[in-house]
């Protein structure tokens, strides 16, 4: 969560706190049963940044399984 | 973070923070450098920032005034780095006690006061802050004086508020840096008053 | 900038409106009536930040103070308790 707000903290403004707020807020009541707040943030970060036109899902997607699998190497 | 002692795989949510780090600096959007710093300064700030204007404000009558009137200013003063951020101190008084709360997320001074707790971010006091706030206050231990009147700020906007609490007796003459000791983050926040103990 | 409208001490209520968006005038507090405690400055409309436009024109910000015995129905505390909130001018009338 760190290394993310690290992103946040970018030099160029990629992002308001409003859309990121705005993109917790999208997730609905039941992300506050559900989701921590960590959670809430990374995917509200992610949302922004997709929004943006900055990453695209399939990067994202491609990327996310390549970690996986790194991870999965080091057992 | 992941805990050393023991293997435990990225959750969904960990492999999609990760991911994002790895493809905004693959995109030259951050560098790792950029990261790190942003980490380190953010793992630096801490209460003992919040507490040392406090103590000032205490042993200082004209910084009293000026951090009332401007606490950005104050605060960059005392040579605390705290760029964007909109202070906004409020006095606690015998008349006054006042309490600071985000109902719409979780905003807070964190320059000055660091990471906020869970509490703070709970539903719970998000909404019982505002709505019955003498009740909170009990949950923590404080009970007020019927004739104190609470004033409750709740943080929809740009500024941030710090509680500036009053001196508890006992504390004559003792340092600055002594009395920055005695000044918890509960108490900037407004759940708890200074104690000279 | 939109001018400001309102100085300490006017009386005003929020606005009882309910659009879709981000929006950071509290429920609680809509269709309330309090007292402009201060002007805090002009700032970018977080409404229209949130949808990734510019936020223009600034918009005056207030300071609004509200009794919670007024609030709150059942309040339990002093008459003297406030509740002060940070609202938009063009939340206020």
């Amino acid at each position: 969560m760190v290394l993310l707000t690290g992103v946040k903290g970018g030099r160029k403004k990629r992002m308001t706190v409003d859309e990121l707020r705005k993109n917790i807020e999208a997730l609905g009541p039941e992300a506050y049963e559900r989701m921590s707040y960590y959670e809430r943030w990374v995917i509200s970060i992610t949302q922004t940044m997709v929004q943006r036109g900055v990453i695209t899902t399939e990067e994202l997607g491609r990327k996310m399984a390549e970690v996986e699998s790194r991870d999965r190497s080091k057992v | 973070m992941k805990d050393s002692g023991s293997y435990q795989p990225y959750s969904y949510f960990q492999l999609m923070e990760v991911s994002l780090r790895e493809l905004l600096v693959e995109k030259g959007i951050v560098s790792e450098a950029e990261v790190a710093a942003t980490v380190a300064d953010i793992r630096a700030r801490s209460p003992e920032r919040g507490a040392k204007v406090v103590a000032r404000a205490w042993v200082s009558e004209a910084f009293r005034k000026r951090l009332l009137d401007n606490g950005t200013e104050a605060c960059e003063e005392l040579g605390l780095d705290v760029p964007a951020l909109k202070l906004v101190v409020v006095e606690n008084s015998p008349d006054v006690h006042n309490l600071v709360v985000c109902t719409l997320c979780s905003c807070y001074p964190r320059m000055l006061l660091g990471i906020p707790p869970d509490w703070y971010k709970s539903r719970n006091y998000r909404s019982r802050a505002v709505r019955e706030p003498r009740a909170v206050l009990s949950d923590f231990g404080l009970q007020l004086d019927e004739k104190t009147k609470i004033r409750v700020h709740d943080s929809t906007a740009d500024m941030r508020y710090l509680v500036l609490p009053m001196r508890p007796a006992g504390t004559e003459g003792w340092s600055e840096e002594r009395l920055a000791s005695i000044v918890t983050r509960d108490c900037m926040i407004g759940v708890a008053v200074a104690k000279a103990s | 900038m939109t001018e400001a409208r309102y100085k300490p001490g006017d009386s005003v209520r929020v606005r009882r409106a309910y659009p879709l968006g981000h929006i950071r005038t509290p429920f609680y507090i809509r269709g309330q009536r309090g007292v402009i405690e201060r002007l805090c400055g002009s700032f970018g409309n977080p409404e229209e930040l949130a949808q990734q436009r510019s936020g223009e024109p600034r918009q005056p910000l207030y300071r609004v103070r509200f009794r919670q015995q007024e609030v709150w129905p059942d309040y339990r505390g002093s008459a003297e308790d406030v509740l002060e909130v940070e609202i938009f001018q063009h939340w206020l009338e």
